[in-house]
C-alpha cells in the first residue's frame, strides 16, 4: 500500500557532503543519503555543521534537541537512526533493515570500513576522495592487523584511482612497489598498460623474467586502443573532437543543425 | 485592536458608499461625500481634468465634465470585467488604472475627513464576486500602499449577514430578510441560523427579483403606484408562511419608501419589525473588518453564503512516521483567500486522494488527482509542489509541479492543473453523471 509524505522545509543553504560533491536541501534528502550511503559515513559525520543545518536550515528543533542529548561520536548509530525515523522517509521495514545494517557495520573493523568506503567512492567516480581514503588506509598498514592480501588489494585500487585521474606517474610508482611485494604477473601487466597510457618507456630489463609476455601485452594494448578509437570516431559527439580545422567546424555545424531540428519538432 | 481606520467600502457599479468605525464598540459612521440630498452616495465614475493630471470623483467630476473641462467614465467595475479602456486626450487608460484613481480619490476623502490615512482593515463589499474585478481591486489597493493582509473582498450577502449578526439576538432568532433596491436591480436576501452542527451555521442567500424597477420611477404618481404594487407582491411572494424575526430595507430607492410604498409597508410591517438602514452593506463590511482584527471572533458561527466555501477538503499524509490529516479548506472560509501550498513525495501512489466533505454532511467523498505525468520517475525521488486553490465558491483547482529531488534528480518543468466543481467532484464518486 502506498502513501504520501508531507515534506519539510527546503533549506536555503544546503548541507554539503564534500566527499561526494553533493548538496542536500531537505530532511528527506538527508535521510535518503544516510540510508543509501551508510558505508560512506565516518565517525565525524554527525558534526556541529550537520547539527546546525538540521536546526537552522531545516528548522527541525525537536530532532536537533534529541540529537544534542546524545554522546557523539560514540552514539552516532543512534543519531543516524533518529534522523531516519524522524523524517519518516523510510518505511518501518526499511528502518528495521537499517538497524540490522548498523549492527553489521559495528562488527567490521575500522580498516574494513575504510576500504569499503574507498571502494564505493571509486565505483562512483569520486577518484580524488577515493585516493585520499586509500592513502589513509595504507598509512596504517604497518600494524599488519588485516589479513593477507587486504592491503595489496587496497594498493592496487589506489593505483587504479590514480590512473583514472591520469596521475600515471603515481600509478606506476605504486604498481612497481606492489609488484616488488607480491611478484604478481597481473600487477606487472597493469604496470605495462599504465606505462603505455602515459607514453612512458616500460623498463623491460627490470622484469626480464616475464619477457615472453611483453609482445602479447603490446598486441593486446594496441588492439584495445584501436577498438576504442573506432568507437570514438563513430560517436557523433566524441568523434567531433577527433577532427581538426575545417573538418571539425563542419562536424560541429552538422551536429548543431541536427539538435535544432530535434528541438523544433519537439515544439510542434 | 490595531490603530488605524476600520473601513467598509461598498463598491458597486452605480454608486459606492463608505462606512467606518469611529468607536469600536458603537455603530459605524457613514462617510458623507457631499451636501446633496443623499450625501452618503458617490457615483461610480472618474473624471480626468483636461490639460493636467488631476482626477475627480463625485459632484466635482460631473460639473467638470459638464463644463467641458474634463472627460468622465462611469461603471468602472463593468469596464474592468470586460478588460476595457478609455482614452483621455489621446492617452489610453486601462479600466484598472481608472479604478485605481477612483479608489484613490474616494479614500482620500475619507482620510481627510478622519485626519489619518492609516488603515487597520479595509473590507470591500460587492454585489457580485467577479474574479477579474476582485484581482484588479487587490492590485489597486496594493498600489495605494495598503498591506494586502489588511484587505478583504466579500459579497453583499456576507455584508448583510454580518450586519444582522451585529444586531440584538432577538432580531435574528428566526429568519432575517432584506430588500435592497438599486439602479441595477431589486434584490432579496435571506439569512437564518442552522442549529445542530458544531459550530452552528448561519446561512444566507441572495435572489435577484425579476420585478425589479428603477428607483427614479417614483418621481411620478403612476410610477409610485407601480412601485408600491410591485413591492407588495414581493412581500406576499417572498415572506408568506415564513417566521420572520426582522426585515431590513436598503438602497437608493428605499430611503423614502414611506412616500411611495404605503400598501407595501402596511403589508410588510404587519407583525414584523422593519428597519431602513442607510449604507447597510458598507456597515456590514465594517463589522466584519472589526471582527478580523480581533484575536477571537465575536461570531462563532460557520458562515455559509456567496463568497464562502461550503466544503472541508482534507488529505491524509505521512509526517515523521505517522499519519496526519492536512486541512486544505475550511467550511465557511472565503474562497478568494483560500489557498494552500505544500510539498509531498509520493511513495507508490498513482494519484492524490482529496477528501471533500460538504458542510452538514458526515461522510466525505474521495476526489482523485492523477499523478500520471510523474509516473516515469524513480519512486520516492519526486518532490511535488501542490497548490489547492479555489477559483470560485464551487470550483477548486489543484496544481502539481515537479520539484525533482535535490541533486538526486533535477526538477523538470512538468506542471499539471486539475479543476473540480464541488457538486460534480462530490457526485462523481457516487457514480452519477
Amino acid at each position: 500500500m502506498g502513501r504520501f509524505l508531507l515534506c519539510g522545509k527546503e533549506a536555503a543553504l544546503p548541507y554539503e557532503v564534500e566527499e561526494m560533491d553533493l548538496r542536500l536541501y531537505s530532511a528527506e534528502e538527508l535521510a535518503c543519503f544516510i540510508y543509501d550511503n551508510l558505508s560512506l559515513i565516518d565517525e565525524d559525520f554527525m558534526d556541529s555543521r550537520l547539527l546546525l543545518f538540521i536546526r537552522e536550515e531545516l528548522e527541525l528543533t525537536e530532532l536537533s534537541d534529541k540529537l544534542k542529548e546524545l554522546k557523539l561520536p560514540d552514539e552516532q548509530d543512534a543519531a543516524l537512526f533518529l534522523i531516519l525515523s524522524a523524517t519518516g522517509y523510510h518505511t518501518e521495514a526499511e528502518l528495521n533493515q537499517f538497524k540490522e545494517r548498523l549492527e553489521w557495520r559495528k562488527r567490521k573493523s575500522a580498516e574494513e570500513r575504510l576500504k569499503e568506503k574507498a571502494d564505493i567512492l571509486f565505483d562512483r567516480g569520486r577518484y580524488h576522495t577515493a585516493v585520499r581514503a586509500y592513502r589513509e588506509l595504507l598509512s596504517g598498514s604497518a600494524d599488519g592487523r588485516m589479513p593477507e592480501g587486504f592491503y595489496e588489494a587496497a594498493k592496487e585500487s589506489l593505483a587504479n584511482a590514480c590512473g583514472q585521474m591520469s596521475e600515471f606517474g603515481n600509478a606506476e610508482k605504486i604498481l612497481t612497489e606492489l609488484f616488488q611485494e607480491n611478484g604478481s604477473e597481473r600487477v606487472l601487466h597493469k604496470l605495462y598498460d599504465t606505462c603505455r597510457l602515459a607514453g612512458d618507456p616500460f623498463p623491460e630489463e627490470r622484469f626480464a623474467k616475464f619477457a615472453d609476455r611483453f609482445s602479447s601485452w603490446a598486441q593486446d594494448f594496441d588492439d584495445r586502443k584501436a577498438a576504442i578509437s573506432e568507437l570514438i570516431s563513430e560517436d557523433p559527439v566524441l568523434g567531433m573532437f577527433e577532427k581538426d580545422g575545417p573538418e571539425a567546424r563542419e562536424a560541429f555545424k552538422k551536429y548543431t543543425e541536427t539538435k535544432k531540428e530535434e528541438y523544433r519538432s519537439m515544439l510542434e | 485592536m490595531d490603530q488605524g481606520l476600520v473601513i467598509g467600502y461598498d463598491l458597486c457599479d452605480d454608486h459606492c458608499r463608505i462606512s467606518y468605525y469611529v468607536d469600536q464598540h458603537g455603530e459605524p459612521a457613514d462617510l458623507a461625500f457631499s451636501d446633496e440630498e443623499n450625501p452618503y452616495l458617490i457615483h461610480n465614475s472618474i473624471c480626468k481634468k483636461k490639460g493636467g493630471d488631476t482626477w475627480l470623483v463625485g459632484e466635482e467630476a460631473y460639473e467638470t465634465a459638464l463644463l467641458g473641462s474634463g472627460q468622465i467614465v462611469d461603471k468602472l467595475l463593468r469596464l474592468v470585467s470586460m478588460g476595457g479602456s478609455a482614452t483621455f486626450e489621446g492617452v489610453s487608460y486601462t479600466a484598472e488604472e481608472l479604478l485605481f484613481h477612483f479608489l484613490d480619490e474616494t479614500l482620500k476623502i475619507l482620510y481627510e475627513d478622519r485626519g489619518t490615512s492609516e488603515v487597520a482593515m479595509l473590507v470591500f463589499t460587492m454585489q457580485e464576486l467577479n474574479t477579474s474585478v476582485m484581482d484588479a481591486v487587490i492590485r489597486c489597493v496594493k498600489r495605494l500602499g495598503i498591506d494586502r493582509k489588511k484587505v478583504r473582498i466579500i459579497s453583499h450577502t456576507e455584508s448583510f449577514l454580518f450586519y444582522v449578526m451585529s444586531r440584538p439576538r432577538d432580531l435574528w432568532t428566526n429568519i432575517s430578510v432584506l430588500f435592497d433596491l438599486s439602479d441595477e436591480c431589486l434584490s432579496y436576501y435571506e439569512m437564518n441560523v442552522q442549529r445542530g452542527q458544531q459550530p452552528n451555521a448561519v446561512r444566507a442567500y441572495r435572489a435577484s427579483l425579476k420585478e425589479g424597477f428603477k428607483p427614479n420611477i417614483i418621481e411620478t404618481e403612476a410610477g409610485r403606484r407601480m412601485a408600491d404594487n410591485i413591492m407588495t407582491q414581493c412581500v406576499e411572494r417572498m415572506l408568506s408562511k415564513k417566521q420572520i424575526s426582522s426585515v431590513f430595507l436598503s438602497g437608493r430607492g428605499m430611503d423614502n419608501c414611506q412616500r411611495w410604498g404605503v400598501e407595501f409597508l402596511k403589508k410588510l410591517c404587519y407583525r414584523r419589525r422593519v428597519f431602513f438602514i442607510e449604507n447597510l452593506f458598507a456597515k456590514g463590511a465594517v463589522y466584519e473588518a472589526a471582527d478580523l482584527l480581533r484575536e477571537k471572533t465575536m461570531y462563532p458561527y460557520m458562515i455559509l453564503c456567496e463568497g464562502r466555501i461550503g466544503v472541508v477538503i482534507t488529505m491524509d499524509l505521512w509526517q515523521g512516521g505517522a499519519v496526519k490529516t492536512l486541512r486544505l479548506s475550511e467550511s465557511g472560509s472565503s474562497w478568494y483567500e483560500s489557498k494552500e501550498e505544500f510539498d509531498i513525495i509520493p511513495d507508490n501512489e498513482p494519484a492524490l486522494i482529496l477528501k471533500v466533505r460538504k458542510a452538514g454532511e458526515r461522510s466525505p467523498q474521495n476526489v482523485e488527482v492523477p499523478l500520471t505525468a510523474f509516473s516515469g520517475f524513480e519512486n520516492r525521488k519526486t518532490r511535488i509542489g501542490v497548490t489547492v486553490q479555489f477559483t470560485s465558491e464551487n470550483t477548486f483547482e489543484v496544481t502539481l509541479k515537479d520539484k525533482g529531488f535535490g541533486e538526486f534528480r533535477r526538477a523538470t518543468d512538468i506542471v499539471t492543473k486539475h479543476e473540480y466543481r464541488i457538486d460534480t467532484a462530490v457526485r462523481s464518486m457516487d457514480g452519477e453523471a
